[in-house]
């Protein structure tokens, strides 16, 4: 159901319209030092350098390929677990128990543990991806499951599709908005784990992604650089959510009438 | 009346409610943050906060501390509301002091010169007041194989506390004097502070090579196969100081200020020679009787055996002065690698 | 109308002393019974009394206790896409494709594996045959109850199987709409000569389209068998209306 009024792309404009010239008032009116709040001007031309001379650029290229490769083999993960607790119910109850400590345990947590075993750089920074896509997505991909339809189930039986068939024909478009609304968790929990790993422990010139950059404009007291960043974040987080999902969502359960 | 009732329609404009609330929180904000900045100026000077750091070069702080100098220098400052009350802060690296400056949290600062130059580049308005120290450094490998920087390929990770560091700097020196490019190391840094970075180097596995101060330097290079590829001082091309004293620009000309930053001088100038009694001490290999109290107090400040303090400061390398080396080469050398401007850097300086 | 049948001698589908149900749960007592070649059997009898569980016995979608399902001849144990299930369910057709690609989904997978040369003609007939010419391109959530269970019917009868198991097809569309959908089938029964066991609670339903009703008591026993060889036979309608199992039913009717 949608309220009258107000469309929520209008609002977002309008909101951002609002905090730039509010960010100005606070800065002016509190005469307050540019290293904390640097003005809008030189934000965007630290944001423009940045993507014009390619640092920023090949920062987020990398940490856009840590994630899709961490979730890529968290996917992979997921599907084969998926298939082994579906032979064995003893391995489908030891999942849920694992899911069920693993699951609510962010990843940063294990970062310390992760150094130790995997060591620093790009393997630890791969684990805690893994470590948060994996969880919301088996679950996910287990409650869809359980939940086919028997309608579905037996239409399968009957044009005699079973095991891998089975699971690509039917379980895997059956469940895809399951599929979806954990991949959207996953990418909420990933996009923060990737980044903080990257700041905090895994800071690896050359292969430090976003987290990296962010973490040498602090230490050079590049406040104007800090905030593109910071900027570059949020714009990425929101439109992978924003854009990617949506229209994922738009030219599939919605179309199909599957919306959860 | 009236007006009463056009205030009233007035704010019950569904349009304008909204405007009122987000020009007050604008208000808000802006006193509220305007408060982190330095441009209060007491008439009398209540608190002192001073940040340090970890490790041996920060000894005369030390001693400061556990033989109570500062205090008894400034016990005459703020007679009418009690004593001057002085926080000794210690921070895990110099981004973090100078962020603690930035929101004045902190009235004296203790760090490498070369986080205190970029602070100063980007006007935090900070000073220069003393030297501390300077201190044997080094770039210490466990790997046999690695005879020279020259022999640190492209997949070999180097841990030092954070680019802009006093480590990097001297590492870029370094690189520019002997393979002709400063930044041919930038990619393959670790940042790690030095207990997490000898870590690193003792598994042989995850960094190659970790440029770093005493004690830890000391532990590095005491394990088998431990190899110097270079020291501080052949990176910088002779004696420079290691850490520096920085002032906030809370800092006036008020007699308050005046008298309690003379105040400082005299703890620390006492505190300079007693540290250097004790390398003298330590040269020795024995402690002078009138000084055995002293050591028994600073080791336990260390959390060290006074044998292992005695047998770390006579090391060479180690001496505690105010006298400030180095800080033009630190300057050019900054320009040069693209961190600074040392014509304005320099101007700054001289402002002050 | 259907009018008069030829029923072969050989049954197509035979089940022999079935006893079912699930887990601990018996549902279904030596049950026996044989289908013929293009008979319609309707099977009646109260709200679970095992209905359902005949029909998924019937298309080996559920394992025996004891007893065997024979199928053309041969012992069966898996679902094959010759014994083709049509659901009450409105959802039955995969809402992730269109009516038309649901109906190619079953010819690839069942019998036109290996001519998909032909499938394009196959599903125009079959769409034509239900007159949903027109939804050929629509989602199954943009299809109306009737539409849909019109598509499963097209999808069903595309694949031209030799036995229907339908279960209570037309039990959750409105009247008018469940009158035609009635028609339709018979029309269809008339041109492809398809063995149907189809499965109801709704006797009229059963007198139109059945050649003969079955009547499976609330313990899971056949208690009625009507044989009769023409749907209306009198006979049957007689026996079907006093049979006392199926007398609650006549009037928890609206
Ligand atoms: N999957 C199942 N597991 C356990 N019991 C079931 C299952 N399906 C049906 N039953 C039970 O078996 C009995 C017969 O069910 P069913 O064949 O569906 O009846 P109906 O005649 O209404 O179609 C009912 O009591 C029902 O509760
Ligand atoms: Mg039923």
């Amino acid at each position: 159901m949608k309220k009258a009024g107000i469309d929520p792309k209008i609002l977002g404009v309008v909101l951002v319209l609002l905090i730039l010239p509010a960010w100005e008032a606070i800065r002016i009116g509190g005469s307050i030092s540019p290293l904390l709040m640097p003005p809008l001007v030189s934000i965007g031309s630290a944001l423009l350098q940045g993507l014009i001379q390619g640092t920023l650029l090949v920062q987020i290229g990398l940490s856009l390929m840590y994630i899709l490769t961490g979730a890529g083999i968290a996917l992979v993960l997921a599907f084969f677990t998926l298939w082994i607790s579906n032979l064995s119910p003893a391995v489908h109850h030891a999942v849920g128990i694992l899911g069920a400590l693993f699951h609510p345990l962010p990843g940063i947590v294990l970062l310390p543990i992760i150094i130790l075993w995997a060591g620093i750089g790009p393997s630890a920074v791969l684990v805690v991806i893994v470590h948060s896509v994996f969880w919301p997505v088996l679950t996910n991909l287990q409650a869809g499951y359980r939940s086919i339809p028997e309608t579905w189930r037996m239409t399968g039986q009957n044009y005699e599709l079973a095991g891998w068939k089975f699971l690509v024909f039917i379980a895997l478009p059956a469940t895809f908005p399951y599929l979806l609304a954990g991949l959207r968790i996953a990418w909420a929990r990933g996009w923060r784990a990737l980044i903080s790993a990257e700041m905090l422990f895994g800071a690896i010139a050359g292969a430090g992604g976003l987290g990296w950059y962010i973490h040498s404009r602090r230490v050079f007291m590049d406040s104007p650089g800090l905030f593109a960043g910071i900027l570059v974040i949020m714009l990425i987080g929101s439109l992978v959510e924003s854009m990617m999902f949506s229209l994922i969502e738009r030219r599939t359960i919605q179309k199909w009438g599957m919306s959860l | 009346m009236k007006t009463e009732k056009t205030l009233y329609h007035f704010l019950r404009m569904p349009a304008l409610l909204p405007f009122l609330l987000t020009v007050l929180l604008i208000f808000f904000l802006s006193t509220l943050l305007a408060g982190c900045q330095a441009n209060q100026k007491p008439a009398q000077l209540q608190t002192l906060r001073i940040a340090e750091q970890h490790g041996l070069a920060y000894l005369p702080l030390g001693i400061m501390q556990t033989q109570g100098l500062l205090d008894r220098e400034l016990a005459e400052l703020n007679r009418e509301n009690g004593r001057v009350d002085i926080q000794w802060i210690r921070m895990g690296n110099a981004t973090a002091i100078r962020e603690a400056m930035l929101a004045n949290r902190l009235d004296i600062g203790f760090m490498g010169i070369p986080p205190f130059l970029l602070g100063v580049y980007r006007e935090t308005g900070w000073q220069l007041f003393t030297g501390l120290s300077e201190s044997p450094l080094g770039l210490v490998t466990l790997d046999e194989s690695k005879q020279s920087l020259a022999d640190l390929n492209p997949t070999d990770r180097i841990a030092l506390p954070q680019p802009g560091s006093i480590q990097h700097i001297l590492l870029a020196m370094a690189a520019e004097r002997q393979l002709s490019n400063p930044k041919i190391f930038d990619n393959q840094l670790v940042s790690m502070g030095h207990p997490d970075g000898l870590a690193a180097l003792l598994t042989r596995r995850e960094v190659t090579a970790h440029f770093t101060a005493p004690p830890f330097l000391f532990t590095a290079l005491e394990q088998p196969g431990a190899r110097q590829l270079i020291s501080g001082e052949q990176a910088f091309g002779g004696p420079f100081s290691f850490i520096i004293g920085a002032l906030s620009p809370g800092w006036t000309d008020s007699p308050a200020h005046t008298e309690a930053l003379k105040g400082f001088r005299r703890a620390l100038d006492h505190s300079l020679s007693l540290a250097q009694d004790m390398i003298l001490d330590a040269q020795r290999g024995a402690v002078e009787e009138s000084r055995a109290t002293l050591w028994q107090e600073v080791s336990a400040f260390y959390n060290l055996e006074p044998q292992v303090l005695l047998a770390h400061l006579s090391e060479p390398g180690f001496r505690y002065s105010s006298e400030i080396l180095g800080l033009d080469t630190f300057i050019r050398a900054m320009d040069r690698f693209g961190y600074l401007d040392s014509t304005r850097v320099t101007e700054l300086l001289i402002q002050r | 109308m259907t009018g008069q049948h030829e029923i072969p001698k050989k049954p197509i589908l035979e089940l022999k002393n079935i006893s079912a149900g699930y887990a601990d749960y018996p549902v279904l007592h030596q049950v026996n019974l044989q289908i013929f070649g293009s008979e319609v059997v309707c099977v009646l009898g109260p709200s679970g009394c095992g209905k359902s569980t005949l029909l998924k016995i019937a298309g080996s979608f559920l394992a025996p206790k004891a007893g065997s399902v024979v199928f053309q001849g041969k012992m069966v144990t898996n679902p094959d896409h010759h014994r083709l299930m049509v659901f009450q369910n409105q959802n039955q057709l995969l809402p992730w494709m269109t009516l038309e690609q649901n109906i190619r989904f079953a010819l690839k997978h069942g019998p036109l594996k290996s001519h998909p040369s032909s499938w394009r003609e196959r599903i125009a007939k079959s769409l034509q045959e239900v007159g949903l010419q027109n939804a050929a391109k629509l989602y199954p959530h943009q299809l109306s109850g009737g539409m849909a269970q019109r598509g499963a019917l097209a999808r069903a009868f595309g694949c031209q199987p030799a036995l229907l198991l339908m279960d209570e097809p037309f039990g959750s569309v409105d009247a008018p709409t469940r009158s035609e959908l009635q028609h339709l089938l018979l029309d269809l029964i008339a041109n492809h000569h398809t063995a149907t066991l189809f499965v109801t609670h709704d006797l009229e339903e059963a007198l139109l389209l059945g050649h003969r009703i079955l009547v499976l008591n609330s313990r899971g026993f056949i208690t009625l068998d009507s044989r009769s060889t023409k749907p209306g036979h009198p006979s049957a309608v007689r026996q079907a209306m006093e049979h006392p199992d199926l007398r609650a039913n006549r009037y928890d009717r609206p």
